[in-house]
C-alpha cells in the first residue's frame, strides 16, 4: 500500500494507524497479545541487551518491574553464560521482509513508500479518534526483497563507497577495541547502544555541532531470517527469524579520496527489534563519525569516535552511575584528610 | 475530539503566542522566543506552525495545509485533520481560496494576495546554527548584525565549488537588517519572499521561536554583488501529468525509471483542468 | 601621530587604591603587597607616528604582551585611554579605542589595526582554507564582490611568497613557518595602518625566522604601515624597529632609538638585557 498517488495519503494514514494497533496487540510478534502490548519494550531490551529472545526479554521485564535498562542488563548477563557456536551468515538489509519502508529523500521509489504500522500518524491525545479505522487487510503481501531507496543514486555512482580494509568484523565481546577504532567495532557498540544516549549525541549533531540535517534515504522495519551453516551438510539453515530496523541516511557531498570526484556521504544504522529512533540516531552518528568535514561543529561529541564508543553503552554507564551508591567511606575519608591538610596549609 | 476549547489551546496560551506574533511582525526577521507547548503531534513535525495557526484561526477562515507541495502528504493530512477536529473550519486544497495556508518546505506556485496568511513550519529558526551553535553568541551576532561568518561560508563554497552549498534554508536579509532562515524552502521559492503582499509567519515549536515577514517587505538572499542568485536547474523538464515546465519538480523513481511531476499538486491540478 | 596611549593599566585581582603606586619598576615587583593583585601593566604611556616601527622588549611577565592585547581589544584595560587618528564618533569627537563595543572593535580590526600572534592558531581559523582566512579580513571590511575578494586574497598570498596554487588548501597542511606567513597575509589584507606583532617568530626554526623577519620588514617598507613589535629577543627588535621601549614589572624603564639603546643602554635592567645577548 504505497502513497505516491496525490489523493492516497489519507487512506494510507488510516491503514497505518490500524496496522499499528494490530501490531501492539500481537501481530508481527512471535507470541501473543501480551508480547504485542510490550512490543517496543521487548525490542528495546533485546537491542540494548544484545540478545534476541522475546521470552527472556519478557521475563526480564517481569523481574524488574519494567525497568528497561535493568532488564537489558539481565539479557547481557545471560549472554555471558551462552556458549558461542559461531557467526551466522551475513544479513543484508535488502533481504529484510519489510512491513514498513519509507524514504524521505524521494516522493516515490521502486518498491513504493510503505507506511506500515507506525505511531507517526497518531495524534497523541488520550481520547481516541472517532473516525473509522482503515483497511489493514489491504496491506497485501510482504515483499521478500527490497532495494534501498538510495539504490538509484548508488547505481549512478553518486554515493561514496566506504573503503573498509577490515576482512572480518571486530567483536567487542571477544576483544577490546583500541584506537584507531575499527569501524565495525564502533558500529557494533552503537547497535547495542542505549537509545537515549545515542539520541542525545545524534541530537547534538543535528542542532549544529556536526553535519546539520541529513536526509533519510531508506528506513525499514521487518523480519529477517537468520541462517547458519549446518554442522554436517554445510548448507545454510534458517535458525530463526528476528525483527530488525535498518536506516540509511544521506549527508552532504565530499571529495571521494579514491578519484577526487564529489559524491554523497551516507551513514547506516541497524538494531534488533523495531526501534526507529535508535536506528536513525545511529545512522546520523555513523555519518558524523565516518565522514567528518570542516565545519564549525567539527569537534562536537558526535564527530568523535572516542566520545561515542565509550559513552553509548547503557549497561556500562548505568552500572557505573549507580555504583556511586556503594560504600565509599574509605575513599571519602581519604578525601577529607586531603581537604584537612590543604586547609591547614592554606591558613 | 471531545475537547471543548476552540482551537485546542486555552486563552492564556493563545494570548502569549499572539503577543509573540505581534512582536515578530513589528521586528521583521527577528526571532522571538515563545513558550512553545507540547502538542499531540511530535516535536519536529510542525508543532510551531500548528501553534501559530491555532492562535490566529477563526471560524470563518478557510484552511489549506500541505507539505512538500502536496496536500495528500501524510504529515499535512494529520495536521489538517487535527485543526479541523478542534475548529471545524472549512478546508481547501486550492491556494487562492485559502485565507490561512500552513506549509512545510514550499511556498505556493500561485501568487499570494494581501488577505492571505502563510504559516511556515520551521525546524531551524536560527540561520547562524551552522556557523555558531552557541545561543548567547548567536544573539550577540544578530544584535551587532555580525554576519561575516555566513559570508565566509559563501566565499569558501564559491571558491571550492563555484556556488554556495546551501540548498534549502538559504540565508536572506530582511529589510536590509536581520539575516533570517527562510525555513527549508528550495532556492526556487526564495524570490517569492520579497515584497510579498501576504503576511508570512514562521513557527519553530521545538526550538521555541516565532518570526515574521510583514507584507511588502524587502527580502534578499545573501549573494556576492557580482554573482547571481541561482535557483534549482531542471532544464527542459516538463511535468508528466500536466505538461508545464519552469516550476519546482518532484523527482520520482519507479520501477520503470525516473519521472518528474509538479511538486505543487494543487497547481498541477489547475494546469491539468485547463488542458 | 597615529596612536597615543595614555596611562593604561591592567590589574588582575580585587585591586585596592594602592596597587599602582606600590608596584612597578622602582618597587621591584608587579604584585601589590596589600591586596595581592597583579599589576600587569602600570600606567603606560606611549605614542607612535605614521610609518614608525616601535619595539617593546622585556622578559616574560613584563606586561608587553598584555599591552598589545589591550590595544587589539582581546582583553579590557583596567584604566587609561588610547586615541587612534581617524577613530571618531558620529559627532566628530575622538573615540577612546579602549571603550569600543563589539561592532566598533570588529570595524577597527577590519580597517585600522591587525594583530599577528606568536601561535598561528590564535590568528587563523583552521576550519577555513588559507585563502578563506585572508578573505575573512577582506569581507570584514565590507567587501561583497567575489572577484575582488578572491583577487585580493591571491594578491596577498603571493606577497607572502607562497604558491598561489595552494590558496584553497587548509592551514594544517602547511608548515609552521608557512602558517605564520598566512597569518601575515591575513593581517595585511585589510591594509591596516598599524600592525601589532606579538613574538612573531618565537618558536620557529632559526633559519625560518630570518625569512619571516625579512618578509615583514620589506612589506612594512613597501606598504608603509606602523608596527609595534613585542619580543624578548633583542635580535628581532634590532632587525625590525626604529624605536624601542623596555618594560619591566608593567612599567616602561627606558625609551629611545633602537640603535642607541642597544649600543648605550642607560637603565641597569636594559644593560643586563643587552649584555646577555649571546
Amino acid at each position: 500500500m504505497s502513497y505516491v498517488a496525490v489523493k492516497g495519503g489519507a487512506d494510507a494514514i488510516r491503514a497505518s494507524r490500524s496496522l499499528y494497533k494490530e501490531m501492539i496487540n500481537g501481530k508481527f510478534v512471535s507470541r501473543d497479545a501480551e508480547h504485542g502490548n510490550h512490543l517496543f519494550a521487548l525490542d528495546r531490551i533485546m537491542g540494548e541487551g544484545a540478545l534476541y529472545s522475546e521470552k527472556l526479554a519478557m521475563e526480564a521485564l517481569r523481574k524488574t518491574g519494567c525497568d528497561l535498562l535493568e532488564a537489558a542488563f539481565y539479557l547481557r548477563a545471560h549472554r555471558s553464560t551462552c556458549q558461542r557456536i559461531g557467526n551466522c551468515e551475513i544479513l543484508r538489509a535488502e533481504d529484510i521482509k519489510v512491513i514498513r519502508r519509507i524514504s524521505s529523500a524521494f516522493k516515490d521509489i521502486p518498491g513504493g513508500q510503505l507506511l506500515g504500522p507506525s505511531s507517526d500518524y497518531l495524534v497523541k491525545l488520550f481520547t481516541d479518534h472517532p473516525e473509522k479505522t482503515g483497511d489493514a487487510q489491504a496491506a497485501g503481501r510482504i515483499p521478500e526483497q527490497m532495494d534501498s531507496g538510495l539504490a538509484p543514486l548508488r547505481q549512478a555512482g553518486k554515493i561514496l563507497q566506504l573503503n573498509n580494509e577490515e576482512t572480518t568484523p571486530f567483536d567487542v565481546t571477544r576483544a577490546t577495541p583500541m584506537p584507531p577504532y575499527p569501524r565495525s567495532a564502533i558500529m557494533q557498540v552503537m547497535a547495542r547502544g542505549e537509545t537515549g544516549a545515542m539520541l542525545a549525541f545524534a541530537y547534538t549533531s543535528m542542532r549544529g555541532y556536526g553535519d546539520v540535517h541529513p536526509t533519510i534515504g531508506d528506513l525499514r522495519i521487518g523480519m529477517i531470517d537468520v541462517t547458519y551453516p549446518h554442522p554436517f551438510t554445510g548448507k545454510p539453515v534458517r535458525v530463526g527469524t528476528i525483527r530488525v530496523t535498518a536506516v540509511e541516511s544521506v549527508g552532504s557531498f565530499k571529495k571521494d579520496p579514491v578519484d577526487g570526484k564529489l559524491r554523497l556521504a551516507t551513514g547506516f544504522g541497524f538494531c534488533f527489534g523495531f526501534n526507529e529512533t535508535k536506528a536513525i540516531a545511529m545512522s546520523i552518528l555513523d555519518l558524523a563519525l565516518t565522514w567528518p568535514h570542516y565545519s564549525i561543529g567539527a569537534g562536537g561529541p558526535a564527530t568523535s569516535p572516542e566520545m561515542i564508543i565509550h559513552h553509548v553503552d547503557g549497561i556500562e554507564s548505568m552500572g557505573f552511575t549507580n555504583h556511586f551508591k556503594l560504600p565509599h567511606y574509605v575513599t571519602f575519608q581519604a578525601d577529607l584528610k586531603v581537604f584537612q591538610a590543604a586547609e591547614e596549609n592554606h591558613d | 475530539m471531545t475537547e471543548t476549547t476552540f482551537a485546542f489551546f486555552d486563552e492564556d496560551a493563545k494570548k502569549e503566542i499572539r503577543r509573540a506574533l505581534l512582536k515578530a511582525v513589528a521586528l521583521p526577521g527577528y526571532i522571538v522566543p515563545f513558550a512553545s507547548r507540547e502538542m499531540p503531534v511530535a516535536r519536529g513535525w510542525g508543532t510551531g506552525g500548528l501553534q501559530i495557526t491555532l492562535s490566529i484561526i477563526l471560524e470563518t477562515d478557510t484552511l489549506k495545509v500541505y507539505d512538500q507541495g502536496c496536500d495528500g502528504s501524510v504529515n499535512a493530512v494529520n495536521i489538517r485533520d487535527f485543526i479541523v477536529a478542534t475548529t471545524n473550519v472549512e478546508t481547501t486544497t486550492h491556494a487562492p481560496d485559502a485565507s490561512i495556508i500552513q506549509t512545510r518546505h514550499r511556498i505556493p506556485e500561485h501568487p499570494l494576495c494581501d488577505d492571505q496568511i502563510l504559516v511556515l513550519q520551521v525546524p531551524y529558526p536560527e540561520i547562524l546554527t551552522t556557523v555558531e551553535p552557541d545561543t548567547k553568541q548567536q544573539k550577540n551576532m544578530h544584535a551587532h548584525l555580525e554576519y561575516s561568518r555566513l559570508w565566509m561560508l559563501l566565499y569558501e563554497d564559491t571558491a571550492l565549488y563555484g556556488d554556495s552549498r546551501i540548498s534549502n534554508r538559504y540565508p536572506v536579509q530582511v529589510n536590509d537588517h536581520y539575516v533570517m532562515d527562510p525555513s527549508p524552502i528550495p532556492r526556487y521559492d526564495i524570490p517569492k519572499l520579497d515584497n510579498n503582499p501576504a503576511l508570512l509567519l514562521f513557527g519553530a515549536g521545538r526550538e521555541k521561536r516565532i518570526y515574521a515577514i510583514p507584507p511588502h517587505t524587502r527580502v534578499k538572499p545573501l549573494v556576492f554583488e557580482d554573482r547571481p542568485f541561482k535557483v534549482e536547474n531542471f532544464g527542459d523538464t516538463r511535468c508528466e501529468r500536466c505538461g508545464i515546465s519552469g516550476v519546482f519538480f518532484d523527482e520520482v523513481h519507479l520501477e520503470d525509471g525516473v519521472h518528474y511531476f509538479c511538486s505543487d499538486t494543487d497547481f498541477c491540478d489547475e494546469q491539468l483542468s485547463k488542458k | 601621530m597615529l596612536l597615543e596611549i595614555k596611562d593604561v593599566s591592567k590589574i588582575y585581582g580585587e585591586s585596592c587604591g594602592l596597587c599602582l603606586d606600590k608596584t612597578g619598576d622602582e618597587q621591584g615587583g608587579a604584585i601589590c603587597p596589600y591586596c595581592g593583585s597583579v599589576v600587569a601593566v602600570n600606567r603606560v604611556s606611549l605614542h607612535i607616528g605614521r610609518g614608525e616601527v616601535l619595539g617593546i622588549v622585556g622578559e616574560s611577565g613584563s606586561g608587553k604582551s598584555t599591552l598589545l592585547q589591550i590595544l587589539y581589544r582581546d582583553i579590557a584595560a583596567t584604566s587609561g585611554q588610547a586615541f587612534f587618528t581617524g577613530l571618531r564618533d558620529e559627532n566628530g569627537r575622538c573615540r577612546d579605542l579602549l571603550s569600543l563595543d563589539m561592532l566598533e572593535t570588529a570595524a577597527m580590526r577590519a580597517g585600522m589595526m591587525s594583530m599577528i600572534y606568536q601561535n598561528p592558531r590564535h590568528g587563523i581559523n583552521y576550519l577555513f582554507s588559507a585563502g578563506g582566512n585572508i578573505a575573512e579580513k577582506i569581507i570584514g571590511s565590507g567587501q561583497r564582490n567575489f572577484a575582488a575578494i578572491r583577487s585580493r586574497s591571491l594578491h596577498f598570498f603571493d606577497k607572502i611568497e607562497l604558491p598561489t596554487t595552494r590558496i584553497d588548501d587548509y592551514p594544517e597542511t602547511f608548515s609552521g613557518g608557512q602558517q605564520q606567513r598566512i597569518q601575515i597575509a591575513k593581517a595585511l589584507s585589510s591594509s591596516p595602518k598599524l600592525l601589532l606583532l606579538d613574538e612573531p617568530t618565537t618558536g620557529l626554526d632559526v633559519s625560518v625566522q630570518a625569512g619571516i623577519l625579512d618578509l615583514i620588514k620589506s612589506l612594512q617598507q613597501e606598504m608603509g604601515f606602523s608596527m609595534i613589535v613585542v619580543s624578548h629577543d633583542l635580535g628581532v627588535i634590532n632587525h625590525l624597529t626604529d624605536i624601542t621601549v623596555v618594560m619591566r614589572n608593567g612599567s616602561i624603564v627606558e625609551y629611545g632609538l633602537t640603535d642607541q639603546i642597544l649600543e648605550d643602554p642607560q637603565h641597569e635592567y636594559t644593560q643586563l638585557l643587552v649584555s646577555s645577548i649571546l
